[in-house]
């Protein structure tokens, strides 16, 4: 897609509230214990204290976002909801109203144009498609994409439930909690290529819902097919994403993909590499202290390195977005003026 | 694109987004094999839109948009709503039942103009759809507060002044409103704040129960009828909670 919006500041809420995978393992019944942290690469994730919520997440993220933006919220021409949960502190889910219309309010955002939307794990990546569609064709001069993530019920749930390492609620336990926010508009630095693909016929590898016997969601994935059509179909989408745009893998320095687990961000490098014969100069993973955090881990990742200083203003970073659907998306953009901005 | 506008799913699913489903079902129909607007033979973006009645005229912006830009050349919009049939429901009494729109560029000024959005966060709390677990077991409920017609009567009337004002347009411009199922009588409230009579339309009766899939199946129960085969102006009105309104004017 043709593309005349960036990034113009991120912002992040991550609960203060912290679970080591030790103690989700310890919580499992003796059969069904892993190595969950030698096997996802997980030490600790945060999770919501029972006086936070989604909404919450996505409302201190947007606070976050806009005290680095050269916007005031009253600024703010449209704002999109993105996130899969919208459970609150005591685990009731609102279908509706919708998050957007009172987060824009709660953060005086009033005249933004509003609407909440779903698309899994690519939440965010599929808002800021969007949003660069709206501001692309002048309707509006910026917009605020938000997601809260309040899904450790899933872990939670599935460590009641697993009875062996072979049980589909298995990539539940990677799970954690956070709130992301991003601000696009016309000035900043355009992303270079902003792409997302459904195939779904593999829509029904991973089924999150609300469970029907415990407090929150859960969640079942076929894992290894799910990894096996991610990383068949996702070379191929990077390939075409890029060369649309008269790029090459060789021009991507930095590929922040899902954070999912450790083995699968390896191998993932690994398929790259031997289909382009070539690799990044990093491909940035924040599991260690994050864990999976749905469709806030791109904005989160990208958060972190721009605050360790570790990108330049020259370099391009890819954004790779991997789903339940099964969504592929990718968003490349160069940092240059964002990095001043994270004390850089 | 394929956007799911329906809220309320089966077995209160929340990911994947229900249109991939929709996607991936279609992509299995070999009947579709044939046709020229299959989503076999299309790179497609499928997602949902949250925004209970009034998501699918956001759907059709959000669409109208890509299909503008040409970033698209088809978009398939569906709303639907399940029966719910796990857990307990409470005031719940939406009809299951679905429709489907399907929107490409056409010549002209024919097709939907201008779409706008507005919400009236004062009443946010007239109406309420909500999940939560009472007793070891899933709730499905829908809260309704008795100031919701009022309120929602209210905001539709204030928006569509505001639109006609925008689009600098008359009551007498429009031939035609056709309005969403709810609240209850906003079909006849409407005809009487613009003194539009009849050339207000609303779903019929034994319908009404459908909910983010009403407009459409207003839409299709009327699209034979002389009032709506006459029509070149039509004013589509949807409010629900939030409070929100969405307007769209179709130009035929």
């Amino acid at each position: 897609m043709n593309s005349s919006s960036g990034i113009e500041s991120i912002g992040v809420r991550l609960p203060e509230l912290k679970e080591s995978s030790n103690e989700v393992v310890g919580r499992m019944k003796p059969k069904a214990r892993i190595k969950l942290e030698l096997i996802t690469g997980i030490k600790e994730r945060h999770i919501c204290d029972e006086h936070e919520g989604a909404h919450d997440l996505a409302v201190d993220a947007a606070r976050d976002c806009l005290r680095y933006s050269a916007f005031k919220a009253e600024a703010i021409e449209m704002l999109l909801y993105c996130g899969i949960s919208k459970l609150d502190s005591k685990l009731l889910y609102t279908y509706e109203p919708s998050f957007s219309s009172s987060i824009k309010h709660e953060i005086g955002a009033n005249r933004a144009l509003s609407f909440d939307l779903s698309n899994a794990c690519a939440g965010m990546m599929t808002g800021m498609y969007i949003a660069n569609n709206f501001i692309s064709r002048g309707i509006v001069k910026n917009c605020m994409v938000i997601s809260g993530e309040y899904i450790s019920s899933v872990c939670t749930n599935a460590v009641k439930s697993i009875k062996s390492s072979k049980s589909g609620e298995m990539a539940s336990l990677t799970i954690g909690d956070a709130g992301a926010a991003v601000i696009l508009d016309k000035h900043s630095t355009a992303f270079e290529a902003l792409e997302l693909q459904t195939f779904g016929q593999y829509s029904h590898l991973c089924i999150g819902q609300l469970s029907p016997k415990y407090r929150g969601a859960q969640m079942f994935t076929q894992m290894r097919k799910l990894h096996q059509v991610s990383l068949e179909e996702g070379p191929v989408f990077v390939e075409n994403c890029l060369l649309e745009q008269g790029l090459t893998y060789d021009d991507i320095d930095y590929l922040i993909p899902h954070q999912t687990s450790k083995r699968a961000l390896s191998k993932g490098g690994e398929v790259f590499k031997r289909y382009f014969g070539s690799e990044p100069k990093d491909i940035i993973s924040n599991l260690e202290k994050i864990g999976n955090t749905a469709s806030t881990t791109h904005i989160l990742a990208l958060y972190s390195i721009l605050k360790q200083g570790l990108l330049k203003n020259t370099d391009r970073v890819l954004l790779l977005s991997f789903a339940s659907g099964l969504v592929i998306g990718a968003a490349v953009f160069t940092v240059k003026e964002l990095r001043e901005k994270y004390g850089h | 694109m394929l956007i799911n506008a329906g809220l309320y799913r089966e077995k209160h699913l929340v990911e994947p987004a229900m249109a991939t489903l929709i996607l991936g079902s279609l992509n299995r129909n070999s009947l579709w094999s044939s046709h020229s607007y299959s989503p076999c033979f299309e790179k497609v973006l499928a997602w949902d839109m949250n925004n209970g009645v009034c998501g699918l005229l956001q759907a059709i912006q959000v669409v109208d948009g890509f299909l503008q830009s040409g970033d698209i050349k088809h978009g398939l919009i569906v709303a639907g709503d399940s029966a719910q049939k796990t857990g307990e429901k409470q005031h719940y009494s939406i009809r299951a039942g679905a429709a489907a729109i399907l929107l490409s560029k056409q010549p002209g000024s024919t097709g939907f103009s201008a779409i706008m959005t507005e919400s009236y966060p004062d009443y946010a709390g007239d109406f309420k759809g909500v999940s939560y677990h009472q007793q070891g077991k899933l709730h499905l409920s829908l809260r309704t507060h008795d100031s919701f017609a009022e309120h929602a009567l209210h905001c539709v009337s204030e928006s569509i002044e505001k639109f006609l004002h925008h689009e600098k347009m008359k009551t007498e411009d429009i031939d035609l409103i056709c309005c969403s199922q709810m609240p209850e009588g906003l079909t006849k409230s409407l005809a009487e704040r613009f003194e539009m009579g009849d050339r207000v339309i609303g779903i019929d009766k034994p319908a009404q129960k459908f909910y983010t899939a009403a407009p459409l199946m207003a839409l299709h129960s009327h699209f034979y009828k002389p009032s709506y085969q006459l029509a070149r102006k039509i004013l589509f009105v949807t409010v629900g909670s939030g409070i929100s309104t969405s307007i769209a004017l179709y130009n035929k």
